[in-house]
């Protein structure tokens, strides 16, 4: 009974609190921004919390995101990732334009940032995809007693 | 022109309206995984955990914030990759929280700007640095799993999905930045000491291209973020939380001390059989571990292949526990590496043997290595005593050879099968009478100091030579002691470190009421493990005694002049490597007292192994495994004492009766009987003492062995 009225409060608060952003937003009132975020963080937490604390079930949803964990895992990596390597290839493509305009050293040296980054971001994105793969395997099976023996 | 920079730059109305408005979700997600941890560990027994708050937090700010026990001279590497990314994540953190305070509270509700001038020069570079702490942290720690690969280190898909998104997250910072900056020609770029070279080259574009990457950057980089907050409470990057949590609420009592079973004599549950059985903070503690490995470094059974591994153990319970509590967890740790830890196996386990396998529980020694070295204060040994006291009480199942022991500890209270009417038998080699509690008591006197002599001292034939020396320098110094003799027993560590606790209780009340009878005030004692038990945990049954081992003794008795040592002594001369027992060094912080009685003897040169004091490496007898086959992997006595050769000493000076049992075997093990001997630190002094009778104390105590005479052979006793 009290967590049902925790939770209509909780899902209350998000609302209002969307509702104050977007009259911030729209409404040109930024002085209300601040307790629509507090308000949409505090709701978010109390939703979370009374969910977390109650019995654990078997929510269809969460079985749907587990059984595509893979697939979006792998759209969420390149999501993520393309916008930046777009920004970096960007700025290896023009290095050449931007020494001619001046100051070389400083834009050969940001040519350089921008090629580390893009290293590092496109072999984040292969490893992150290959441990993603990773998880799609079955569970090995076998008593642990088993797997300690083949350790040692 | 003062400096400053235009908070969402670029971005319309509908960027905050989706940035604040798909806040609820990440929160949502991070609450109901840490509501669901909560949940999982209030299933677990009740224990009280909140006293000395205000110490408590200290410690769990030393040891997480401030990086105590993560930093290390051993670790300075993992250690150092650690810290660098803290350091970025949370300046960043900080960062982010500074401009929202700017830009959604003192700016639109006070009209006041702080995000100028100086402060935002220093900001900028602030951030910069931090943001290149997280990126190449986060690209160390990759490093270090893809090209160092240290052999306690696996790495599982969630290390490498979380270490990703670091660096994902610090790389689009710095493009987002450098796009704003490549347009907006910021005249204090250079303060953004990154991203200002980059945006020098990015200004070449067209700026509607920079524009829109600018936006696409900005968007992306918001739903990164909220995406891995999203993942925090599924994934190791819990250990922000369930650390702080975990050294908050770790155990304060002395480390050697088990908790036990309180009113045995009522209780229906006897360890644990089922997560339900540990307490709250137990579950706590598994939950803690982000699979570091450190536990393993010094690991006596993971260093000689035994199924156990202590990080697998607290893996196992955790990924059961995630299980049971319905929690979306650690999915992604299901990859070839982690696949032993049967993440996801499902709930419709038994705890034993399903989920930790009896070879896992019998192979501990207890030796506290993975506790001394786990940087989140994980206590692994509690954790495998209470499934082996369910075994032990509940099951009725140990390892055959322990019968024996639990059949004598009970009809003659030691583990041996010697009557205890022998246990003063050794007394007979000496030249001065030992007198018993009993015969002073009967005088009306009264003793300076009880000398515990263990049952190891008192009947194994090597570890009664040692008792003897001991003695000898307590009558040396003219100490007035005394022994209980046939009414000393067991202290009842060896059935409590196995798992009988009911056992142990009964042995350990038994002393008690017999060191009580006599009015005990002050133990000396040559064996650690009854060290342990008599200081730490006798005060839990109304035991209250100054406990002190024979190496404290020793070295005081020789800085105090009370006995005089010989340096021609022909035991006094040559290299001596010592080693650390776990029950004196780890579980009660006694390393100097050993090393400086040693250095007393000028002609003995100190040499240390590799793995000494709080990293010392068992010598594979504790936890009752001294009573036990090895039967699985490689001899850790043999790794030991191979390691104590490797230091080129001849002598290896022990302080504790199962090491030396433990040694005896090892030295005969590596065949090195020829070259190199174990002495008691008491034999090593007694026979350099200079004695009033003149007596030759070399030969008496040990160096008969360095002309090449084979030692007595140290049995097990059955």
């Amino acid at each position: 009974m009290l967590t049902g009225r925790y939770r209509i409060a909780s899902a209350a608060a998000v609302v209002l609190g969307i509702a104050l952003i977007l009259l911030s937003e729209l409404g040109g009132v930024h002085e209300v921004r601040v307790f629509g975020a507090g308000l949409i963080s505090l709701g978010g937490i109390g939703l979370g919390v009374l969910a977390g604390l109650d019995q654990p079930r078997r929510a269809e949803w969460l079985a749907w995101v587990r059984d595509r964990r893979v697939a979006l895992g792998m759209i969420a990596a390149l999501v993520s990732v393309a916008p930046v390597v777009v920004a970096f290839a960007a700025a290896l493509v023009v290095l050449p334009a931007a020494m001619g305009e001046g100051r070389s050293g400083m834009a050969l040296l940001g040519g350089l940032i921008a090629l580390l980054m893009l290293m590092a971001s496109v072999g984040c994105f292969v490893l992150a995809v290959r441990a993603i793969r990773r998880a799609a395997r079955p569970v090995t099976p076998g008593s642990p007693a088993e797997a300690g023996e083949e350790a040692a | 022109m003062i400096p400053t920079r235009e908070i969402l730059w670029n971005i319309t109305a509908l960027g905050p309206i989706l940035l604040y408005t798909l806040m609820a979700i990440p929160f949502v997600f991070l609450a109901y995984g840490l509501a669901r941890r909560v949940r999982m560990w209030r299933q677990g027994q009740p224990e009280n955990r909140f006293d000395q708050l205000g110490r408590r937090l200290w410690h769990a700010i030393l040891m997480t914030v401030l990086h105590g026990r993560i930093v290390r001279r051993r670790n300075r590497f993992g250690g150092l990759m650690h810290l660098a990314i803290f350091v970025g994540f949370v300046t960043l953190f900080i960062g982010t929280v500074i401009v929202m305070i700017e830009a959604d509270i003192t700016v639109p509700i006070f009209g006041v700007s702080f995000y100028r001038g100086d402060f935002y020069l220093v900001y900028k570079a602030v951030m910069n640095l931090a943001g290149l702490l997280l990126i190449g942290g986060s690209l160390a720690a990759l490093y270090r799993r893809y090209v160092r690969r240290p052999a306690t280190l696996e790495t599982t898909g969630d290390d490498v999905v979380i270490l990703a998104f670091l660096v994902v997250l610090g790389v689009q910072g710095f493009a987002v930045q450098a796009l704003r900056m490549a347009v907006t020609d910021d005249p204090w770029g250079p303060w953004s000491f990154v991203s200002y070279p980059m945006a020098l080259t990015l200004s070449a574009l067209p700026e509607s291209w920079l524009r829109a990457i600018h936006v696409a950057n900005w968007y992306i980089h918001f739903l990164t973020n909220f995406v891995f907050l999203s993942y925090v409470a599924y994934s190791k990057m819990i250990h922000p939380f369930t650390s702080f949590a975990n050294v908050l609420f770790r155990r304060l009592k002395p480390v050697g001390a088990l908790d036990p079973i309180e009113n045995i004599e009522e209780a229906e549950v006897f360890g644990a059989g089922k997560l339900e059985d540990f307490t709250w903070a137990q579950l706590l503690n598994v939950d803690a571990c982000m699979h570091c490995g450190r536990c393993l470094e010094y690991c006596p059974t993971f260093s000689t292949g035994k199924p156990l591994r202590p990080r697998d153990v607290v893996l196992e319970l955790a990924g059961y526990m995630a299980d049971r509590g319905g929690i979306f967890s650690g999915e992604l740790g299901q990859g070839e590496n982690s696949a032993r830890y049967r993440w996801g196996a499902g709930p419709d386990r038994a705890l034993i043997p399903d989920v930790v396998s009896p070879a896992e529980l019998w192979d501990c020694t207890t030796c506290g290595a993975c506790m001394a070295q786990c940087p989140v204060y994980i206590e692994h040994v509690p954790l495998i005593v209470g499934m082996r006291r369910h075994l032990v009480l509940e099951q009725g199942e140990f390892p055959e050879e322990v019968t024996s022991v639990f059949t004598n500890l009970e009809r003659l209270g030691s583990p041996y099968q010697f009557p205890p009417n022998q246990r003063a038998a050794w007394t007979k080699r000496l030249d001065q009478p030992v007198p018993e509690m009993a015969e002073v008591a009967a005088r009306g006197e009264e003793v300076e100091i009880l000398f515990w002599v263990g049952c190891l001292g008192s009947f194994d034939s090597r570890n009664q030579r040692t008792t003897v020396a001991l003695a000898r320098i307590l009558q040396a110094a003219g100490i007035k002691f005394a022994i209980l003799g046939k009414e000393e027993s067991c202290t009842g560590d060896p059935a409590r470190r196995i798992g009988n606790e009911y056992l142990a209780q009964m042995m350990a009340m038994q002393a008690v009421e017999t060191l009580n009878t006599y009015n005990v005030k002050k133990v000396v004692t040559a064996c650690p493990h009854c060290f342990n038990a008599i200081k730490n945990e006798f005060p839990q049954i109304g035991g209250n005694y100054e406990v002190i081992h024979h190496s404290q003794l020793i070295n005081q008795l020789i800085a105090e002049g009370r006995i005089t040592l010989d340096p021609n002594s022909a035991l006094a001369r040559g290299a001596v490597t010592y080693h650390d027992p776990c029950y004196l060094g780890r579980y009660n912080g006694e390393y100097d007292a050993p090393r400086e009685a040693l250095a007393a003897l000028p002609g003995l040169e100190l040499r240390e192994m590799r793995r000494n004091r709080n990293t010392s490496f068992c010598c594979g007898g504790g936890g009752g495994r001294l009573f036990m086959e090895e039967t699985r992997g490689t001899r850790i006595n043999q790794a030991r004492v191979r390691e104590a050769i490797d230091t080129g000493a001849e002598l290896l000076a022990a302080a504790c009766p199962f090491c030396m049992t433990m040694f005896e075997d090892g030295i005969h093990g590596v065949g090195a009987e020829e070259s190199f001997k174990v002495l008691d630190i008491a034999e090593i002094v007694a026979g350099s003492m200079i004695t009033p009778n003149g007596a030759d104390g070399a030969k008496e105590h040990g160096a008969a062995e360095s002309e090449g005479a084979a030692p007595e052979s140290a049995e097990r006793p059955e």
